[in-house]
């Protein structure tokens, strides 16, 4: 489903070259009618409701607009900005518009490190600042300049809504991104355009921009001279470690090439998590690993780095490991571990000085993602919270990619379970009679907990794959599934799930990583998906194509409960979106959001 | 009838479904991406509603396929650094944050913003004191201390409360560090720290200064101030993507899987031969003459052939030429390499078949199947099992270091399977010869899947004797069971049905009630013609699946083809009660309820199964019965006529038994004349005027002629 991006030769070493220079393909003749195409899984889905199977004439035209974005994003990545060459290919002729920078941009915010501008909305400018109509090709030159030159620069189009129009015309909605990167500045546009094509022009080699309207656009760039947030320390950190080069810059794409299947999946859903096992007051990490590679426990060093000393501390298990949890799970005042490697959940005890030892595994009978503690029924010791996914296949390559059913709202997942500690390395799930098991059937991703209504005990937010999530209320160690009472069940692929004040009221806000697919947004929102779908599933299947949602907490009337503020905050274009948290990364007592994201960068591009 | 089509078209729904994932599956193997290089996002804060998109500047906006986030203060120096996880290389980045940098200068005359950050320990509490909720409450801001143009917000005068709950585990698969980390905006001060414990305890702790790093002790009214501060700092990184080093697509089997039959010509005889596992390791490699390392292997093997040829391997080498699109060459210029180098062992011509075969083996074993490459070689261990696969040139010091290896036990050779060392949790997974098998079947190569699948019986047998409690006598049961059941299956499939029943019968005596069992004998039966024999397995099928439809259906079926409708009926309300909107179950279930003589209880049925107005013989049937039925109730002569309209509509041709019901109807309603008129005129045009149909056309001719209308005692029309 991505589109017109240039491979890029990025500090991604994954998008290189083959693995093995001496491969040499060979060309068999088709013999069964050729490869099938597969598309995005939400327009497949889309596709499957079509009555007419006319096969969307509208993803036609959009795959041409989007053949015309990617000349367009050349452009707009050039050295050099070829205007000419814009308004012959891509231009339609005599095509006029406003500025694609606005003027009268407000400052949002500015703090030690970023600049913010951006358009007022219609509500909040006292006049609309639209400018003068000008040469579509020179409005692109202007956006282009405004980015600043000499510098490394990218740029990505998402054609997002289409909907077709009389006498061979279209109009489309489209995301724009650019940035641009030197010693000197950091700068990037965000904008949504409306654009509208024309086919009229036979000669044209592609639908032709007849006109572009700005509904949206922000700049921002870096108060200080070239600098970013984040930089790297990845080599420093870790690049004396033996096996850097085989484990930490070797993708799962290439091991794909020698460890099977038997071991392995393909998707990398390994977790990690940050602590002190050894009491000198630095944080370790502990970082899963596919199965067949060791899992890695990192000591920090005083000097900054991390070591490898995982053989030596007894846990660099080879099996498949996703979830990890580092905590005190029998109250010594050291970090034990807890790590989902199916079949089984593992305990294993520190010694005091962070050599561990295996003591106790309870048997899991789904595919088991995320972990998190918590002492839910306030006895003074952490208990134990286990996503379930799949239904238990023996094959690790299962895992991620089922077959979950209705795609919507998918029931056939594995189950959940909460393992209460008993002390004494002694658990019992305990899942059922606590009221866990209440739509409990879903593919759960991650969970995380919070006493979202100030009741003194901890409440949990579980995420959930293909469908609908959970909002669990304790209420003195009982739960009930809320989410839909407080519309917060969020019907979307659900990744993962993180709580914060937000916007600073006192009441917890929640951000949910799902997928923003463009495909999904294109399909459902035209007028005759409507139609064909009766029993109100577009509404859920427009949803789940959105993206990231932002849930914020509201009191009223003395109860808790949320309202979806993600269009508002515009934080809902979290690509195919895991981890995605709040974080306040510039200290201004302000939770910002970080999203990781990516699904599965194979040698080839995208088909999807 | 072999399925009820209304299971089928749900089926067919759930297979369209399922075949796009498939689809997907598939497209992922051939190594093509899914919203690959996608770039992280970095969302601003920025005091309003509204957050900014600020993915480009925040230095974090790598392409890598993203997983996880562990937020943690690495380097003390008082801001948020983060370790990412990836599926893609590298597998982790560490990422520091300089927003609180020293080093960084600040513009506009502006003050930084500070930190706070505390560990918490619980006494009452667990001791990491998870769930505990810190808030902490920050002064006023003095007026002179804005500098922000976007400053002046109505909060500055007041006191501000920021909250967070110490967790472990949000995100995806991540936990965060235990130390929470609080930003403090340039020109605010702590006036209080406030920690529910998840106790229930609080405790305030009013002394507490910006820019530290507390340890908090539940009870403990006194903050200790943690020194902090004392860690190196790192260098940022340059050259990152230099450090990747390709991987060895060597790859040796924990799980060794027999190798299908492989059947070669030879090319100095041109025969056909079929390779032998047996006695010695073989070495099978692919190669083409158009394939320059292809020949610098077999010319190595060639210049150690003594030495190779002591470990007693036999190397086969199949050549490609001719099969590759892209290249020009044939067998001849195979042949002629081979002549010239002196290549001393077996070599022969690669076929279609044999890709195909090595392709669904690999299938089993890889989740990446970039198709056919060269240089390609499998060995084979004198059991005839793959035990290691090379899609790389293979030398001949690894090829004797593997052969040294092809002895290692089931254990070792999970070991020897992965590229680094390290310790297993888990026993080691069995391939089922189950699963080789179906692999083998869905592409087409049903004797080597019933190859396999007789080794699985034939291991399950050799297990016989290990089965101790009655639970794994059960359990040995049901895998034996079942594995017979596969493989009559596949003998079904070649058409080899005595060797299928055989397996049946075998299959049946470990477990007399095993449903699928019953189900093949019972289709073997019909198609043996022996209806009873697939009644009696139909039958035992249901009992022991006795929530199948399509189970209920096969009996269903056979019992109707046997004629005992009496019996059909029952299983026939069962599956019209499971599917009611199946027109097709509505019609046989109508037609057996009248063939027992229930017409009341056929003609709701039948108004269902009418609907389909393509299905004459039900319109007709229920037609009649509302036209000719002894009981007043049933009777409604003009929806009788109304049937028949529609169906002349439809059929444009004259039909005689819906003349003559139609004329019923006519007869019904008070139409003699119509209803004469009709029969009359299908009389003259009958071919045999003395047939039986012509005689009751004649009796019923007369009735009308004298005003009375037909009743039918039978419901059934003659």
């Amino acid at each position: 489903m991505d589109w017109g991006e240039k491979e890029t030769p990025s500090a991604n070493v994954d998008s290189g070259s083959p693995a093995v220079s001496d491969v040499t393909p060979v060309s068999l003749p088709d013999v069964e009618g050729g490869t099938k195409s597969p598309a995005n899984s939400v327009t497949e889905l889309s596709r499957k409701v079509d009555v007419d199977r006319d096969d969307w004439r509208s993803e036609q035209l959009a795959s041409r607009a989007m053949d015309q974005l990617s000349k367009l994003q050349g452009a707009l990545q050039g050295p050099t900005f070829d205007e000419q060459g814009v308004v012959d290919q891509v231009v339609a002729g005599g095509g006029k518009c406003a500025a694609l920078c606005p003027e009268g941009l407000t400052l949002t915010c500015r703090d030690s490190a970023i600049t913010v501008r951006r358009m007022p909305t219609e509500t909040e400018a006292k006049q609309p600042v639209r400018g003068a109509s000008e040469p579509i090709g020179l409005q692109f030159r202007r956006l282009y300049e405004a980015l600043g030159a000499p510098g490394e620069r990218h740029a990505k189009f998402k054609l997002f809504r289409i909907e077709p129009l009389p006498e061979q015309r279209f109009a489309t909605r489209v995301r724009y991104e650019a940035s641009c990167n030197s010693s000197k500045f950091r700068r990037q546009q965000t904008a949504v355009w409306q654009v509208i094509w024309n086919e009229n022009d036979a000669s044209a080699i592609g639908p032709l921009i007849e006109s572009i309207r700005v509904l949206d656009y922000e700049e921002c760039e870096s108060q200080v001279t070239g600098s970013v947030i984040f930089r790297e320390a990845t080599v420093a950190a870790l690049g004396a470690n033996v096996n850097f080069t085989r484990q930490i810059m070797t993708g799962i794409r290439q091991w794909q090439f020698q460890l099977t299947r038997e071991f392995m999946g393909q998707f990398g859903h390994n977790g990690l998590a940050v602590g002190d096992v050894n009491n000198d007051g630095l944080e370790d990490l502990y970082v899963c690993d596919s199965g067949g590679l060791p899992n890695r426990l990192y000591i920090h060093q005083a000097d900054g780095t991390a070591r490898d000393e995982s053989a030596e501390r007894g846990v660099d298990f080879l099996d498949d490991s996703t979830g990890i949890l580092i905590v005190d799970l029998d109250n010594d005042g050291d970090q034990d571990l807890v790590i989902a490697a199916d079949p089984a959940i593992q305990f294993a005890e520190n010694d005091g000085r962070g050599y561990f030892q295996l003591r106790t595994s309870m048997t899991a009978l789904t595919d088991s993602m995320s972990l998190s503690a918590v002492d839910y029924d306030r006895d003074g010791y952490l208990d134990i919270y286990v996503c379930g996914y799949n239904v238990r296949k023996q094959d690790p390559a299962s895992r991620g990619l089922p077959f979950p059913f209705p795609y919507h709202d998918a029931n056939n997942g594995g189950r959940n379970i909460l393992l209460r500690n008993d002390g004494h390395w002694q658990f019992s799930a305990v899942t059922d009679l606590v009221g866990l098991g209440e739509n409990n059937s879903r593919f759960s991703m991650a969970a995380a907990w919070e006493d979202f209504d100030n009741d003194g005990d901890q409440d949990l937010y579980v995420a959930n794959d293909f469908g609908r999530d959970n909002l669990y209320e304790n209420d003195g160690g009982r739960f009930r599934d809320l989410a839909s009472q407080l519309g917060v069940d969020d019907h979307g692929a659900g990744m993962s799930v993180s709580w914060a004040d937000y916007n600073r009221d006192g009441v917890m806000d929640i951000y949910v990583g799902n997928m923003f697919s463009a495909a999904g947004n294109r399909v459902t929102y035209q007028a005759r998906f409507e139609t064909m779908q009766k029993d109100g599933g577009v509404a859920s299947l427009r949803h789940m194509a959105r993206g990231n949602t932002l849930f914020a907490g509201v009191t009223q009337q003395g109860r808790q409960s949320f309202r979806d503020v993600t269009e508002v905050a515009a934080v809902e274009m979290g690509r195919w979106a895991w981890s995605s948290v709040f974080t306040d990364f510039n200290n201004d007592g302000w939770a910002d959001i970080m999203v990781a994201n990516g699904f599965v960068t194979n040698e080839y591009k995208d088909d999807l | 009838m072999s399925q009820a089509p209304a299971l089928a078209s749900e089926q067919d729904k759930l297979a369209a479904y399922r075949s796009a994932w498939q689809a997907t599956r598939e497209m992922l193997q051939q190594g093509k991406s899914f919203s690959g290089h996608e770039r992280n996002c970095a969302f601003l804060n920025c005091r309003g509603p509204r957050f900014a998109n600020v993915s480009a500047i925040s230095g974090l906006d790598f392409e890598d396929d993203g997983r996880t986030i562990g937020l943690v203060d690495w380097d003390q120096d008082g801001d948020i650094d983060m370790w990412l996880g990836n599926r893609s290389a590298p597998r982790l980045r560490l990422m520091l944050n300089d927003c609180e940098s020293a080093t960084r200068p600040l513009s506009n005359e502006r003050s930084h913003n500070g930190y706070l950050a505390v560990r918490l320990h619980g006494t009452q509490s667990n001791r990491d004191a998870i769930g505990a909720r810190v808030s902490v409450i920050l002064a006023p801001r003095p007026p002179d201390a804005t500098g922000n143009e976007t400053g002046g917000l109505p909060e500055d005068d007041a006191e501000v409360m920021l909250i967070q709950t110490l967790r472990a585990g949000d995100g995806y698969l991540s936990q965060s560090s235990k130390w929470l980390h609080f930003g403090v905006e340039a020109g605010r001060e702590i006036r209080r720290v406030s920690v529910l414990w998840p106790s229930g305890h609080v405790d305030d702790y009013f002394d507490v200064l910006a820019n530290s790093r507390y340890e908090l002790t539940e009870g403990d009214a006194a903050p200790k101030r943690s020194s902090g501060g004392q860690v190196g700092e790192l260098a940022a990184d340059v050259g990152l993507s230099q450090q990747a080093e390709p991987v060895v697509r060597r790859t040796y089997l924990s799980n060794r899987i027999p190798m299908p039959s492989i059947e070669y010509r030879d090319c100095k005889t041109s025969e056909s031969r079929r390779l032998s596992w047996q006695d010695s390791p073989t070495l099978l490699t692919l190669w083409a003459s158009w394939c320059p390392p292809c020949l610098a292997e077999l010319s190595h093997w060639t210049d150690d052939a003594g030495a190779l040829q002591a470990s007693s391997v036999n190397i086969v080498a199949l050549s490609l030429d001719g099969l590759d699109t892209a290249h020009d060459t044939q067998a001849a210029d195979a042949s002629r390499v081979l002549q010239r180098m002196r290549f001393p062992w077996p070599a022969g011509m690669a076929t279609r078949e044999i890709l195909d075969k090595l392709a669904i083996v690999e299938s089993l074993i890889f989740n990446q199947q970039p198709g056919v490459t060269l240089p390609a070689s499998y060995l084979v261990d004198r059991h005839g099992q793959l035990a290691v696969v090379y899609h790389t040139s293979v030398s001949v010091e690894q090829l004797r270091q593997d052969l040294d290896q092809l002895d290692a036990t089931p254990a070792q050779r999970r070991d020897l399977a992965v590229p680094l060392p390290g310790r297993w949790l888990h026993p080691p997974r069995q391939l089922l010869l189950r699963t080789v098998a179906r692999a083998f079947r869905e592409r087409g190569f049903e004797q080597d899947a019933a190859q396999y699948l007789k080794l699985d019986t034939a291991f399950l047998e050799r297990q016989r004797n290990e089965v101790g409690s009655a639970e794994q006598q059960r359990e040995w049961n049901r895998q034996f069971a079942m594995a017979n059941v596969d493989l009559a299956r596949t003998l079904i499939a070649a058409n080899q049905h005595d060797d299928a029943q055989d397996y049946l019968t075998t299959a049946l005596q470990a477990q007399p009630d095993y449903a699928d069992a019953h189900l093949e004998s019972g289709e073997l039966c019909l198609r043996r013609g022996d209806v009873k024999g697939a009644i009696r397995h139909f039958r035992s099928a249901a009992d022991s699946q006795p929530d199948s439809v399509s189970t209920r259906a096969k009996l269903a079926a056979a019992l109707v083809a046997d004629g005992d409708f009496a019996a059909a009926v029952s299983s026939l309300q069962f599956v019209a009660a499971a599917v009611p909107d199946q027109l097709e179950i509505r019609a046989q279930l109508a037609r057996a309820l009248l063939e027992v003589g229930k017409f009341e209880d056929a003609v709701p049925h039948l108004r269902v199964a009418a609907a389909n107005e393509e299905d004459l013989a039900s319109a007709l049937a229920l037609a009649w019965i509302l036209a000719t039925s002894p009981a007043d109730e049933l009777r409604d002569g003009p929806a009788a006529l109304d049937i028949c309209r529609r169906q002349q509509a439809r059929l444009k041709t004259s039909h005689l038994v819906l003349i003559d019901v139609a004329a019923a109807a006519y007869a019904e309603t008070g139409s003699y004349p119509t209803a004469v008129n009709m029969l009359e005129t299908a009389l003259r045009r009958l071919v045999q005027p003395d047939s039986d149909a012509a005689r009751s056309l004649s009796q019923r001719l007369e009735l009308y002629r004298q005003g009375r209308p037909y009743r039918d005692d039978d419901g059934r029309y003659p």
